[in-house]
């Protein structure tokens, strides 16, 4: 990920110290790959992380001689050679570099370019024959971008420290996304823990002129409806797109690795991209790298050997490292991130250590497979309104086991019939967050009125109008907010080490696709990822690709946590102490947890939430380092 | 409700073979497992829908009903009439002959 960042001053101009300083404060700056480009009231910079080679050699921020617009872009088009056709122009040579191509077709197509744009990019334009600045993220939005609007402007930027130690925002703390966070259900996909600090959502654009600052949804659909097309048809065109993902991934300056687990998902991404690579349709198969936890519930070694004999390969063990609060609080003093989560913080950051020791840039996760393609009975509404009632009653009757026939109808009712007749239901299944539950019981309900938690709940915008149920649920993959408070310190702290994490399963086209495949070819018989595993006959170890299990890896987490609380115990938390989170109620979820642990955290955990105690902790850490509030 | 058609108090009623139902909030939704046609029942049609479990003449359901409700025993009953005859109507509820 690069750092893309700007300002726009409609009355005063832009200083150039300040866009001096977004660089400085941007993750990975090394002191010479930055740069700014400025012009009267505009400004905007990039921080280069080149990990293409088109983007090696390339000028950013970019303009165009031509019209005089200039973009700053951080990501990777997909296809290229599509997008240059559009164009309609010869000057650009074949290894244009992505930021050129894009901005040559936007300045053809405008915003029709987006439906038909393939890649993960937050992009910036600033038209300076128009005064005016636009700004874009992708689909599932894996390249941030934060705004302010300011006095007489705005300032946008990939990172909070780039508007706030670079720009000079003074932001305060946002109270109603902090308690979002706190309750575990984060679902406002549009602001940040600072008031005033907006982020641009994923499949978004803003517009920002001399009238004002606007943003609106671009990925609106349609997506072809799969639901009445054959098995075999899926299977085919899953694993073309797969393909087409895996080779799109892997464009990259060097070699790339790839995570492998030992689940279904990371799995299928290299033994796959091993089978692409002896077919020639990548230059070299990703180097693997795996995490063992020996002696530990969630350890997966040997599923990580079924893959390697299967592949013939050996992949790179790499050892977390145990968590280090002083180099968090460290870390989000100066990024004013979150803290990362201690469960996925040692895999990231050996990961980074081993990349960046071995010279590599790219990091392939099998990131998305649970959000794309574990599935749901979303569809069955829509299969009863379309009349395919003995489908609908097969499907839903052989999803469970273990129950009696009579409770299987009644759940098949409930589910095809539910959503139709009732709204609560309905909302159930379309609305990011479950408000239904009400309130958590760790959340001071004082402090929950004061910051209109529920109502924050209730009024998160709903996914667009599409045709169809199930489309409209799995809508909301890509706009899972979530994703964004535990991600972006994720891509943060990656970018600062020169690594760029890619994920092949949230390919844009592939999700496309997935949005409009049938029901029935996700979820089958109970069976999570029914595509997934037809589409890898042949290709996993079949172990592996009938797995039904996955591993929890919950012990750095409460190790972590444990240590922390030795330190800080729960009653000295800010969270509790401002009044916040009910602190008798933390010690007993905790209390239950690291009973649990003890005991070697076999089988189930206990029914509390955990993520009510890491991110009361979390948020402790955050208001000392990042917000300097104690 | 009003009911044009009296049924006869020994007239046996039960539910066709060929339906499933379920209760979403507090409602029963009927499936018509041949036609694919379903309906949806307010919290009282529900109850009396529930009562007809094992199948029933019109004047025990009537009674049933009477002691749930607390209501006009004629009322009831004219109610009841009408909402069979609306089941029946659509294949819901099956008026057979006399039980005895």
């Amino acid at each position: 990920m690069s750092a893309i960042g700007g300002i726009i001053d409609w009355s005063n101009g832009v200083d150039p110290a300040a866009l001096s300083s977004m660089i400085a404060a941007a993750p990975g700056f090394t002191g010479s790959n930055g740069a700014a480009w400025q012009d009267g009231q505009a400004g905007l910079i990039r921080v280069a992380l080149a990990t293409t080679p088109e983007a090696v050699a390339e000028v950013q921020p970019w303009r165009d001689a031509g019209s005089g617009m200039v973009i700053c872009f951080d990501g990777r088009v997909d296809n290229r050679e599509e997008v240059q056709a559009w164009t309609g122009r010869t000057a650009l040579p074949v290894d244009a570099p992505d930021c050129a191509i894009v901005l040559a077709a936007w300045q053809r197509l405008g915003e029709q370019l987006l439906d038909r744009l393939a890649g993960d990019y937050a992009f910036a334009i600033w038209d300076a024959a128009e005064r005016r600045l636009t700004c874009v993220r992708s689909p599932v939005g894996w390249r941030p971008l934060l705004w302010a609007a300011r006095r007489d402007g705005i300032a946008f930027a990939t990172e909070p420290a780039m508007l706030i130690d670079g720009a000079g925002l003074t932001p305060t703390i946002d109270e109603g996304a902090i308690a979002e966070y706190l309750a575990a259900r984060f679902g406002c996909a549009t602001d940040t823990l600072w008031r005033g600090i907006q982020r641009l959502a994923p499949g978004h654009l803003l517009t920002a002129d001399v009238h004002g600052i606007r943003t609106c949804r671009w990925l609106e659909g349609p997506f072809e409806d799969w639901s009445r097309r054959s098995d075999d048809d899926h299977v085919a065109r899953f694993t073309e797109l797969f393909d087409q993902a895996l080779i799109a991934s892997s464009r990259s300056t060097g070699p790339v690795a790839a995570h492998l687990s030992g689940g279904l998902d990371s799995s299928s991404i290299v033994c796959r991209s091993q089978m692409l690579a002896r077919a020639g349709a990548i230059v070299r198969a990703p180097i693997s790298l795996s995490v063992r936890f020996p002696g530990e519930e969630c350890d997966e070694g040997p599923w990580i050997a079924a893959v390697e004999e299967r592949c013939a390969i050996r992949s790179q063990m790499i050892t977390p490292p145990p968590y280090d609060w002083a180099a968090a609080a460290d870390w989000s003093a100066r990024t004013r991130h979150l803290p990362l989560r201690p469960n996925t913080a040692g895999t990231i950051m050996s990961s980074c250590d081993w990349l960046q020791a071995n010279g590599l840039s790219v990091l392939l996760t099998g990131e998305g497979g649970d959000d794309w393609l574990a599935g749901s009975f979303a569809h069955f509404p829509d299969q009863v309104r379309a009349g395919r009632i003995l489908t609908w009653l097969r499907e839903g009757m052989a999803a469970g086991s273990g129950v009696t026939a009579m409770y299987r109808l009644r759940w098949t009712l409930s589910s095809g019939l539910g959503p139709l007749v009732s709204a609560r239901r309905r909302a159930r299944l379309l609305q990011p967050v479950d408000d239904t539950q009400g309130i958590p019981d760790w959340v001071a309900p004082d402090w929950a009125r004061q910051t209109n938690l529920a109502e924050r709940w209730r009024d998160i915008s709903p996914p667009p109008g599409l045709a169809m149920l199930a489309q409209r649920h799995r809508y909301g993959v890509y706009a899972l907010a979530q994703r964004h408070v535990n991600i972006d310190n994720i891509l943060s702290f990656a970018a600062g080490r020169g690594v760029e994490f890619r994920h092949p399963f949230h390919d844009f086209r592939l999700t496309r696709f997935v949005m409009g495949a049938a029901g029935g070819m996700l979820r089958r018989h109970g069976t999570t990822k029914y595509l997934l595993r037809e589409a890898m006959r042949g290709t996993l170890p079949e172990e592996v690709r009938q797995r039904r299990d996955k591993a929890r890896i919950v012990q750095p987490i409460y190790d972590a946590v444990t240590a922390r609380l030795r330190e800080r115990p729960i009653h000295r938390l800010s969270p509790v102490k401002f009044g916040w989170l009910d602190g008798g109620r933390l010690v007993a979820i905790e209390a239950e947890h690291a009973a649990w642990r003890a005991q070697g955290a076999h089988g189930k955990p206990p029914r509390s939430s955990y993520a009510a105690v890491w991110n009361a902790v979390a948020i402790d850490l955050w208001l000392e380092q990042a917000a300097r509030i104690s | 409700m009003s009911n044009p058609t009296p049924i006869d108090p020994a007239a046996a009623l039960s539910r066709p073979a060929n339906l499933a139902a379920s209760e979403i909030d507090g409602e029963l939704v009927i499936l018509n497992l041949d036609s694919g046609h379903f309906f949806q029942l307010n919290p009282v049609g529900s109850r009396i829908w529930e009562a007809l479990e094992t199948p029933a003449t019109m004047a025990e359901l009537c009674c049933a009903m009477e002691q749930r409700f607390d209501v006009d025993p004629d009322a009831c009953r004219r109610d009841i009439e009408a909402f069979i005859a609306a089941l029946s109507a659509h294949a819901l509820v099956t008026i057979g002959p006399d039980a005895g």
